[in-house]
């Protein structure tokens, strides 16, 4: 009977992977192009050489173009022979353009167009000096898409330093749960479910303690790019959005660096050409550590022991115009140490490297390889040293994470541009703890899972006319899991299809509106409260788990209203199953021989919905952006938030959910709006004020004495009973510029929360009897609460000097 | 045009603003929960001094007079048909209340159930019935240390070095065979806030500016730190199986008096300890909340200091 079973299943199976290959095919017959003339080519910075991404290249006289890729490529298609002119522009760079002969309808023609920054020393002249803008009518449909430069990720106020999350959680539709975390929530996503990927690799918890400081040094980055939602087929593995970090190639012009000094911290980045023989190529290395654990010997303070470092490096390989080659790493660990009454050793980090070939088979096709792997670990040990008799407790969790990925561009003709794909994963998850104490040792999870992930995905961007552009993809997964722990349940296979389809009307040539659907699946979870933390586990899915689903539907309206002002509005909604949730009373149940992971997690359905709005400006001197989320986040997840009366769970808004944000994020430069300096240098004043609503906390409805402890205690409302006051802070910033050929200056002077406002952290509740002391209730018998609060950042203000060169 | 599209929007936006984030509706509506809460104690008779505290809960503000219920009968029942009714009783000095009845001497491996029958406050005719079970665990002893008394008037006598309190004085817990064993430990500091000192001190402070941040009207903590677990006794070779605790850190944080209890506990007051929603039904108790549970052990006292005085 079981085999029979299995046949069909089987039988099944085969059957969707042969639709799926006779789609492909026929979507392959249907767009084969005739055969033209074709101008293709990389789009590079004078400078430094760094490819250019979306830099829109045009040939002069027609409609046709297209805009660079992430490796800067672009190929033009049904190109007419005779004299062009090709033109490469993009905001902030002076055109770059070149006269070609085609010569005949079959050639193909190769360029590479240098762009050369439009920066000013002129007094008079304004200058927009935006690397990136958020293009219109590009020629693939870009759904909920950001692209942040360097340049805007040090614009964003931050404390101590430029950081990229930071600048990622002020835009709208990214709600920060507070000032200590770096984790993203977007458009009511929990953080485990944004893919983080590093040079195409996956990154699973990237942050340094406190919040303070991201993973990644802005020094070594060159974008980052984040989709909210509605991404494309060719990402996959989680439900809500996505955040693609890209290192620098380094310069392939001139050696150059960047170093800061602070009292906390110190990071150098250096980058430059390299030359051997015929090939050539370019280098990037960073490298950034903090030292509050020496200053707190050196002064003497009685604080935790805290230090972290990280690093990245980057080798490119420019073999020929056809082949280029790269190799990036990325390092860093936390550690931090306390030792009152007892010694808490923790320590996290990230370990990743990628290998990228990007080869040219022919001017349609593009094909992007990559060989990659990621490791991420914490661990955890807490002891009491008692001599021979000493007590310890210890903490592991193990994710490594080995990829292979090759992803195919191909442009038959001007109406279709496919993108392809395959991708193989394979993970390894292990959560391990010890004990030297008489603790039952199956009661000591134990819990390691290898998984292999084997995705294929095709998406074709095609232009039905001038005005209506479709978008259809389809990825498809399969997920194949083993347990080697406890007993033998076999491994558990899932196989998943997961359409994507967009639509785009353009009304003009600045404005457009756009709907886009798609569904994803995520096959990792990460164990966790509601607020991320670097300690949160990452568990796969089994047999009793299955993978999490999410179903995005995005309308948007997209317009430049003049050169000074731009305005994006999308409204979404989103579907979330199978979401899981930390099951608290695993603590006490766990066994390693028979546990599965729906033991430990509890599993429900969500949805969001809401609308964001940003403002985009740069106008007289005052570039940045105002952004607005309406947004609200349920969820529903079984044996949690019950009613008492039924014993079902409720739905409840989660602490990340906010109904309403405001972000304003603004530079003033006195150069641009006056063309004026001051003391020969360029004043930058910056701000940034965010506003949100409360977060959503229980408050206490009932109290009743509890006679083992002789206290009061509390029953609590639902999760969302109440909520904690709004947020509010405004920081500011004043930078001096000081800039020649070789080197800038930038002394720079910060305030975070300028007001001291008292954002509310954490609340807890203490029984109180009128003004009375709480526990004499002689004079009233009314029994009620006082709140106690801890709250985020203070005022803090900061200096220090950036020096480039 | 479009400028006035983005003012509207802008005010449109800031008016929404205006507005709350949303909430639930109120999650315990009804005026009151009834409430059972005490455990029995093996070989130990159900004094006053243990009783069970029976009362309900009252909404935030409401008074506190309210809370109790001094009219419910009360009896508990063995697993042999024995009946036991519980008497209330109060004491106004120390503000103690709870039900008894010193004729009930709870066995070990033996069942109980309470049953607590309320005149409805809505209608004196209609009794409402709250109950629950509890199965005595099998007990555990400890090895009285030269430093462990178990009288409090003598404790100054029985003093623990804290330098070398783990090494040399370690807790020994006995058990009655290998299974595993829910253990609840409590270490309450008898001291008064204003003279306690902590034997390491936390960010160079040893001491305490507010009585509250020593003991804590929600908890008392962390003049009472407890700990309760899933422990494994291993085999101590002469055919008996123990429990080693030899390390006092984290757990005796102060010098001076310390009063310490430990219990093996059903699973009633296990769960209950660990509440992850809200006390919601992890005491066993039926119709109400709270917990009815049952501890075998002992409770002894120690005074902690830097050298024997």
């Amino acid at each position: 009977m079981n085999g029979a079973i299995k046949c069909l299943i089987s039988a099944k199976r085969g059957i969707m992977m042969q639709r799926f290959t006779i789609l492909l095919m026929l979507l392959l017959l249907a767009t084969a192009g005739l055969n033209a003339a074709t101008v293709s080519g990389y789009v590079v910075e004078k400078s430094s050489g760094e490819p250019l991404i979306y830099a829109a290249v045009s040939i002069r006289g027609t409609n046709l173009g297209q805009y660079t890729n992430k490796k800067g490529y672009f190929i033009i298609n049904s190109v007419p022979t005779g004299n062009i002119e090709v033109i490469a522009s993009q905001i902030g760079y002076r055109y770059a353009s070149e006269m070609v002969l085609v010569k005949n309808p079959k050639e193909e023609i190769f360029l590479k167009l240098e762009m050369e920054k439009a920066a000013v020393q002129i007094e008079g002249i304004k200058v927009v000096e935006k690397e990136i803008d958020d293009e219109i009518n590009t020629r693939d449909i870009r759904i909920a898409n950001v692209v942040q430069t360097n340049k805007d990720i040090k614009e964003v106020v931050a404390v101590a330093e430029a950081d990229v999350f930071r600048s990622i959680l002020a835009l709208p539709g990214v709600t920060p749960i507070s000032d200590f975390s770096n984790g993203l929530y977007v458009r009511g996503g929990s953080a485990d479910q944004n893919l983080i990927l590093l040079d195409g690799i996956d990154v699973y918890n990237p942050s340094h303690f406190g919040g303070v400081f991201s993973t990644f040094n802005t020094d070594a980055v060159k974008n980052v790019q984040l989709l909210k939602g509605g991404f494309p087929a060719k990402y996959g593995g989680r439900l809500s959005s996505v955040l693609d970090v890209t290192n620098k190639d380094g310069n392939r012009k001139e050696h150059c660096g960047i170093a800061r000094i602070s009292l906390i911290s110190t990071s150098l980045t250096l980058e430059g050409p390299w030359r051997i023989y015929d090939e050539s190529g370019s280098y990037m290395a960073s490298f950034r550590r903090t030292y509050l654990e020496l200053m707190e010997e050196l002064i003497g303070l009685d604080i935790p022991k805290y230090y972290f470092y990280d690093g990245h490096a980057k080798l490119n390989w420019d073999h020929s115009e056809r082949d280029k080659f790269s190799s990036s790493f990325y390092f860093g660990k936390d550690k931090l140490e306390f030792g009152f009454s007892y010694d808490l050793d923790i320590e996290w980090g990230n370990e990743t490297w990628s290998n990228q070939w990007t080869h040219i088979f022919s001017p349609q096709w593009f094909s992007h390889m990559i060989v990659a792997g990621s490791h991420f670990y914490s661990k955890m040990k807490f002891e009491v040293d008692a001599g021979k008799n000493s007590q310890s407790f210890d903490r592991l969790d193990d994710v490594y994470d080995v990829t292979i990925r090759e992803g195919l561009s191909w442009k038959p003709n001007e109406a279709h541009m496919f993108d392809m794909g395959v991708d193989y994963k394979y993970l390894y998850t292990l959560f391990d703890t010890g004990t030297n104490q008489n603790v039952d040792e199956n009661s000591m999870p134990h819990v390691d899972v290898t998984s292999s992930l084997l995705d294929l995905y095709i998406q074709d961007a095609w232009k039905l006319d001038t005005f209506w552009t479709v978008q259809p993809g389809l990825r498809a997964t399969w997920c194949h899991n083993e347990r080697n722990y406890g007993e033998d349940r076999g491994p558990v296979d899932y196989y998943r299809l997961s359409p994507r389809f967009s639509i785009r009307r353009e009304l003009d040539v600045t404005s457009n509106v756009y709907f886009s659907y798609g569904r994803y699946h995520q096959y990792l979870n990460l164990v966790s409260t509601e607020e991320a933390s670097p300690m949160d586990l990452w568990f796969p899915i089994d047999d009793t788990i299955e993978p999490g689903r999410s179903d995005h539907y995005i309308l948007g309206y997209k317009t430049e209203i003049n050169e000074e002002v731009g305005l994006d509005v999308e409204a979404y909604y989103k579907d979330y199953k199978n979401l899981v949730a930390y099951r608290p009373e695993v603590d006490y149940e766990w066994s390693n021989d028979t546990g599965v992971l729906s033991d430990a997690l509890n599993t429900g359905d969500g949805f969001s919905y809401g609308l964001d709005l940003l403002v985009r400006n740069n106008w007289l001197g005052v570039e940045g952006f105002v952004g607005y989320t309406l947004g609200f986040t349920r969820k529903k997840v079984k044996d949690t938030n019950m009613d008492p009366e039924t014993g079902e769970p409720q739905y409840y808004y989660p602490k990340y959910d906010r109904t309403h944000q405001i972000n304003i994020v603004e530079t003033f430069s006195l150069l641009n709006a006056t063309g004026k300096k001051l003391w020969g240098a360029d004043l930058l004043f910056g701000t940034t004020y965010a506003f949100g609503t409360g977060q959503p906390t229980s408050k206490p409805e009932h109290v009743y004495y509890e006679p083992d402890t002789d206290t009061f205690q509390y029953f609590y409302s639902y999760k969302d009973g109440d909520r904690l006051p709004d947020y509010q802070r405004i920081d500011l910033s004043l930078k001096m510029r000081w800039e020649s050929k070789s080197m800038s200056v930038e002394p720079y002077v910060q305030v975070i929360n300028v007001f001291n406002r008292e954002n509310v952290y954490s609340r807890s509740y203490v029984p109180y009897f009128g003004e009375q002391d709480p526990e004499d209730f002689s004079e009233t018998t009314e029994i009620g609460y006082r709140t106690e609060d801890t709250y985020q950042f203070p005022r803090i203000p900061f200096i220090g000097i950036n020096v480039e060169w | 045009m479009k400028y006035t599209y983005i003012i509207l929007i802008i005010a449109s936006a800031l008016l929404i603003m205006s507005c709350e984030g949303p909430t639930s509706s109120k999650r315990y509506d009804k005026d009151f929960y009834y409430i059972i809460a005490g455990s029995l104690y093996e070989n130990e008779p159900l004094s006053f001094h243990n009783s069970i505290y029976v009362g309900k809960t009252i909404p935030v503000g409401g008074d506190i007079e309210e809370a109790f219920v001094t009219d419910a009968d009360v009896v508990i029942y063995d697993d042999e048909g024995n009946e036991y009714p519980l008497q209330f009783g109060i004491d106004f000095e120390t503000l103690h209340f709870g039900y008894y009845n010193e004729n009930l001497v709870p066995q070990a491996t033996h069942t109980y159930r309470i049953e607590a029958r309320v005149p409805s406050a809505m209608d004196s005719t209609v009794i409402d019935t709250v109950w629950a079970t509890t199965t005595i665990p099998k007990g555990v002893t400890i090895d009285m240390d030269t430093c462990f008394t178990a009288y409090e008037d003598s404790v100054d006598a029985y003093q623990l070095v804290w330098e070398t309190a783990g090494e040399e004085h370690p807790m020994i817990i006995n058990t009655t065979d290998g299974d595993p064993v829910f253990l609840y430990l409590k270490y309450y500091c008898l001291e008064e806030w204003d003279e306690v000192r902590m034997v390491k001190p936390i960010f160079g402070e040893d001491t305490f500016e507010e009585e509250v941040d020593y003991d804590d009207p929600a908890d008392h903590y962390p003049r009472l730190l407890s700990f309760i677990g899933e422990y494994l006794p291993e085999e101590n070779g002469e055919g008996g199986y123990r429990v080693f605790n030899s390390s006092y850190q984290g757990t005796l944080v102060f010098f001076g008096r310390y009063r310490i209890s430990v219990y093996s506990v059903d699973d009633n007051f296990y769960h209950y300890q660990y509440k992850p929603d809200s006390n919601f039904e992890y005491g066993g108790i039926h119709n109400g909340y709270g917990y009815f549970g049952s501890a075998s052990g002992l409770t002894f006292y120690t005074k902690v200091v830097e050298s024997i005085e």
